[in-house]
């Protein structure tokens, strides 16, 4: 919940959103639960309930941000993360943590660890960890030792726990389970004791399937929040990291750790993600991208401080209280292959060379950011603005570069980005300009060459002609409009250097 | 010119250039030129080519990668292209952005270009300073905007690097904006109507493109001087015209 604006831990507080009957409560914090509020009260009974209540108006979608990143941030246990979906005003994380518990020394350390890390937070978490999501989130929601994270067995003990729990507890729309209740099945238990047949005809197969998922009988796929990543490397720091120089070193440090682990694999990486997990669960991400694969520690590390320099020099970097997790990320990833220095030295200088290039452009790209270093890509299009691509350095290869002989030669080294409209006198019907005024000067033509005429669509056809003032300068124009087809031609400059 | 000014001379230029590499040129391809700047467009050094009038902004820039298509023929290695984004009416607005197919057509083969947009002034400068100390390039070409001045300091460091590095470098100047003071020759560049094509229409065909060349001050110490210069497109030579080249070649008789 936001603090300020009178907000406070000690105070009640809520926040309310409209519903059909009136203004309702949707979320309390502690103090107002033991006030004797609850969730879907009406603001005006609260209000004789609790005179001076806090009150703030509900934002779902804010929420559902918020809620995903906590997840990121939550991707510290394990790297797949997910935000429980298709609920309202609950808030809850699945963490797939199969392969990562012995990490923080066993379940019930790693879940002590989330309560109290979420604690810090000024969350009150609650967490279980069960045979499948259903289980795990119903522990979670209604154990009561899940407030110290609880840890649950197995098979027939786990249906046994599970089977206390309400009906609350099985994730289903609000008409299902007040039905259970108006049908006295109170509890998880007494559901599983009637015949799923005949659930599953009154209530539909969701019922069915939603208990089995509670009892751990059947699996559920989670949508994790980040996609998978081939390689990644964590490093855990004792002290949160406060400043640029310590992120620097700790930059420096990753990059050379991953480099180690992709020259393992005879890999290279293309770009690297270098993730900082501060203290107050914010996650920071800088990317850092190359125009070839490499897994040469120091450039990276060159390209990374780069990276770091321009977010403080463009005060992005905010480091809080502290960065305490570093991650470095390989997203892309290539398979190197042996390079061959050869003996022969007009090769072996031209291998250098295009080194030398490549390093430049990863380091400016580090500097100015990706799309400020490019190669131009041809497109196969006919029209001129759009025949022509920019490709950021460290995206990829352009496809290809070389334009057809025959069009370029027509064509000027430099392109308006939008034609500018001229007033121009030019023969009729279809001559070229004679004279034409742009930008508040006027021009003389001596020399022309064309039309070269690109279809547009009906009145947008083109007709371009190169042409020479009388001082030698020259343009490229065009005239909108085919003559017969529109009455009064306008006429463009496109164009100079031509 | 008496022996001892001579040898001072000699003198001098060994203190100035120890610890340099020799410098060596890339020929234009038009002779007199060459002649004038010492061989051609100074390898570790930085030439500026200046437009003689606004309007003529446009065909230094056409000059230039001319230049730079010789320097693409002759040297391995790619073209770095700086351009400075900073300015709201300069290059881009006023004249539009580098096109591929026009660059094609010129000699400049565009999967050899690598484009750098520098943000910012500061970052235009820090930009020409890495890519002139980088081996290997077949050239770098810096279109500074009408606010990229360099300093002295600044001009320096970059001369410097493009020295230490051998490269080759051009800097396109606005029409306003400050010298670059220690580079090796300053080129100032005006259109110049072309031999037109008669083609029996009303108006005759264009030629080449032809501009006159005026050599302000060079570091070798040759005297100011002016060149008309053609292109051809389809040979990527930069050649003076026939006519003229006569002249010129007659008039430098008659004063020898």
């Amino acid at each position: 919940m936001a603090e300020g604006a009178g907000f406070s831990r000690s105070k009640p507080c809520a926040t309310v959103a409209r519903s059909a009957g009136g203004i309702r409560l949707i979320a309390l914090n502690r103090a107002a639960q033991e006030a004797g509020l609850s969730s879907g009260m009406m603001l005006a009974g609260a209000k004789a309930l609790v005179t001076d209540i806090c009150v703030a108006d509900s934002d779902p979608v804010g929420e559902g941000d918020d809620l995903i990143a906590l997840a990121r941030w939550a991707m510290r246990w394990s790297p797949y993360c997910a935000p429980v979906k298709g609920l309202e005003n609950t808030h809850a994380l699945f963490l797939d943590i199969t392969g990562c518990a012995h990490l923080f020394g066993g379940e019930a350390a790693m879940l002590a660890d989330m309560v109290t890390k979420m604690r810090a937070l000024g969350l009150t978490a609650r967490a279980a960890c069960a045979a499948t999501p259903g289980a795990a989130f119903a522990l979670a929601r209604f154990a009561p030792d899940a407030r110290h994270g609880l840890s649950a067995p197995d098979g027939a003990a786990l249906r046994a726990l599970v089977g206390a729990l309400p009906v609350e507890a099985l994730r289903l729309p609000n008409g299902t389970t007040t039905g259970l209740r108006a049908l006295g099945l109170k509890t998880i238990g007494q559901v599983a004791t009637q015949s799923s047949a005949a659930l599953a005809r009154r209530f539909g197969i969701d019922l069915v399937r939603a208990l089995d998922r509670a009892r751990g009988l059947e699996e559920e796929s989670i949508d994790p929040v980040a996609e998978i990543i081939p390689r990644r490397i964590r490093l855990r720091l004792a002290e949160p990291l406060m400043t640029r120089q310590g992120l620097e070193v700790a930059g420096a440090k990753a990059a050379g750790e991953m480099c180690t682990l992709l020259d393992s694999y005879n890999e290279g990486a293309r770009r690297l993600v270098l993730n900082l997990y501060r203290v107050d669960g914010v996650v920071l991400q800088l990317v850092g991208g190359s125009g070839r694969a490499h897994r040469d520690a120091v450039l990276w590390t060159k390209v990374l401080c780069e990276r770091i320099e321009a977010e403080a020099n463009g005060a992005g970097l905010d480091l809080g209280f502290g960065v305490d997790l570093v991650e470095i990320c390989a997203p892309v990833v290539e398979v190197l292959e042996g390079q061959v220095m050869d003996l022969d030295p007009v090769a072996a200088a031209a291998l250098a060379s295009a080194d030398a290039l490549h390093r430049l452009a990863d380091r400016l790209s580090a500097r100015l950011g990706a799309g400020r270093v490019t190669r131009m890509e041809a497109v196969a299009h006919w029209v001129p603005e759009q025949a022509v691509r920019p490709v950021a350095i460290a995206d990829r290869r352009p496809q290809v570069s070389r334009f057809p002989e025959a069009l370029a030669a027509r064509r000027p080294a430099l392109l308006l980005e939008r034609a500018e409209p001229i007033d121009a006198i030019a023969e009729v019907p279809d001559g070229p300009p004679r004279l034409f005024r742009w930008r508040a000067l006027a021009f003389k033509v001596a020399c022309a060459e064309g039309p070269e005429r690109i279809a547009c669509g009906e009145a947008h056809d083109r007709d371009y002609y190169r042409i020479e003032t009388i001082e030698g300068r020259r343009f490229w124009l065009y005239r909108q409009g085919l003559p017969g087809k529109v009455d009064h031609p306008k006429w463009y400059v496109h164009g100079s250097a031509a | 010119m008496r022996p001892d000014l001579t040898a001072l001379r000699t003198q001098i230029r060994a203190i100035e250039t120890e610890g340099r590499p020799a410098l060596s040129c890339l020929p234009t391809g038009a002779d007199m030129l060459d002649v004038a700047l010492g061989g051609g467009l100074a390898l570790g050094g930085v030439t500026e080519v200046v437009p003689a009038a606004f309007m003529d902004e446009p065909a230094s820039l056409h000059f230039a990668f001319a230049c730079m298509a010789k320097a693409l023929q002759q040297r391995s290695g790619d073209l770095v292209v700086i351009e400075d984004a900073s300015r709201g009416q300069g290059w881009g607005a006023a004249w539009g952005q580098l096109y591929g197919p026009g660059l094609q057509k010129l000699g400049v083969c565009p999967s050899r270009i690598l484009l750098v947009r520098a943000p910012d002034v500061k970052g235009f400068h820090a930009c020409l300073e890495d890519a002139a100390r980088t081996f290997g390039l077949a050239g770098v070409l810096a279109v500074s905007g009408p606010k990229a001045g360099f300093s002295l300091a600044g001009a320096r460091r970059v001369q410097l690097a493009a020295e230490q590095a051998h490269s080759l470098v051009l800097a396109v100047q606005g029409l306003r904006t400050s010298a670059f003071a220690p580079a090796r020759a300053r080129l100032v560049l005006a259109s110049r109507p072309c031999r037109s094509v008669p083609l029996g229409t009303a108006l005759p065909g264009l030629g080449p493109p032809a501009w006159r060349l005026h050599l302000e001050r060079a570091r070798n110490g040759a005297r100011p001087q002016s060149f008309d210069l053609e292109y051809d497109d389809a040979t990527h030579c930069l050649y003076q015209p026939a006519t003229l080249a006569n002249r010129s070649s007659q008039s430098q008789r008659l004063s020898a």
